[in-house]
């Protein structure tokens, strides 16, 4: 069991990479603070090492990143959201839908994998990343070295669509707000979508992160369709898919739409929401600096031809689709 | 009268019983419910 006090020097090397990167961040220009701490997480991962005393406190990283979006609800104006909600939520649906059906295509007829490997792989490019990967692989029964295969082809794409979206939206002109959805739409894991949009600015992230929470809430939906296609029909009742949905469905959505809620209720002062933001753009930073330490390239070299030729085309397909479906839309 | 020690014996209890809680819970549950904390301690004194 991890205690507490396990996970101080973790933390206390997460916070010194936070600070670290927001001094470098103010003395170069056009370098982002996020952005400098994800690659001094990544520099640090991947030459020295992290130390096993650190590693419980590191691992923080993906719950600092779930309180930063629980956070991010008082920035939002339930009025704006409730205005896009509809075409956000059919952008969602038909990237999900998109991308499912180009990898599995893709893994049956030209880079051929075995049909529970395809599966799995499409759940992790359609939705959210690694952990969406592992949530199908539970409901295909896919085995933890298969899946790991898997996973290196999806970390591999976070760290490389992390530095180009940003790169790519600058080239492309695109707006705070049309960056932040393609983001959204477009990039895998969690993480590295509120990275991409928050390093090419606030409104970005913002959108980014949205964007991604409404794709992360069709995981149950697509973890069960799964469980229905590979199990046997008797095993899957109608209660016990119900509650595998509820059983995915990432519970900080509950926590942002609270959030979400009391700020546009008025709840909170001024001064109130000024200092939540301010703590929402430190978690993430500590979570950054966090995620940095997960990026290993050692983890990538699993990644196989294959599942690397099928993502590079479905993320190509997904993501020009999304930039001229947004960019018509936003 | 109670020590400190007779105090930190009659809480521990409670006190593991709370981290055992807390460490069962998602990951998800654990940041809504500092979220919503952090949210409330702001409000209540901001």
């Amino acid at each position: 069991m991890v205690r507490v006090r396990d996970r101080l020097p973790g933390l206390a090397v997460v916070v010194a990479v936070a600070l670290l990167a927001h001094a470098v961040a103010g003395a170069v220009p056009k370098l982002n603070a996020l952005a400098a701490a994800i690659l001094a997480g990544a520099l640090v991962a991947n030459t020295v090492g992290v130390p096993d005393w650190a590693v419980p406190g590191v691992r923080l990283h993906n719950l600092l990143l779930e309180v930063g979006i629980v956070l991010l609800g008082v920035r939002l104006p339930l009025a704006q959201i409730a205005d896009s909600g509809p075409v956000l939520v059919a952008l969602a649906v038909a990237v999900v839908a998109l991308g499912l059906l180009t990898v599995e295509l893709l893994t049956r007829h030209v880079f051929v994998l075995s049909r529970r490997t395809g599966s799995v792989l499409a759940g992790g490019a359609s939705i959210c990343g690694v952990s969406a990967a592992a949530a199908v692989a539970g409901s295909v029964d896919l085995s933890e070295s298969r899946l790991a295969y898997v996973a290196g082809t999806i970390l591999l794409f976070d760290a490389v669509t992390l530095v180009a979206f940003p790169l790519l939206g600058g080239a492309l002109g695109m707006s705070q707000k049309s960056f932040g959805v393609w983001a959204g739409l477009s990039m895998f894991s969690t993480g590295p979508v509120a990275a991409a949009g928050f390093s090419y600015g606030s409104v970005a992230g913002q959108w980014a992160t949205l964007t991604k929470l409404v794709r992360n809430s069709l995981i149950g939906l697509v973890a069960v369709g799964y469980s229905v296609a590979y199990a046997d029909a008797a095993e899957t009742d109608r209660d016990s898919r119900l509650r595998f949905v509820w059983n995915q469905l990432p519970k900080f959505l509950v926590g942002f739409v609270v959030v979400a809620a009391v700020a546009n209720a008025g709840l909170l002062s001024d001064a109130g929401v000024r200092l939540l933001d301010r703590s929402a753009d430190w978690l993430f930073a500590l979570a950054f600096a966090g995620l940095g330490f997960d990026i290993r390239l050692a983890e990538m070299r699993d990644a196989g031809l294959r599942p690397v030729a099928t993502t590079l085309t479905t993320l190509l397909v997904v993501s020009a689709l999304a930039y001229v479906a947004v960019t018509a839309l936003f | 009268m109670a020590t400190a020690d007779d105090e930190e014996a009659r809480l521990a209890p409670t006190h593991d019983a709370f981290l055992s809680r807390w460490r069962s819970l998602d990951r998800g549950w654990q940041a809504t419910a500092l979220g919503v904390a952090l949210v409330a301690g702001v409000h209540l004194v901001a």
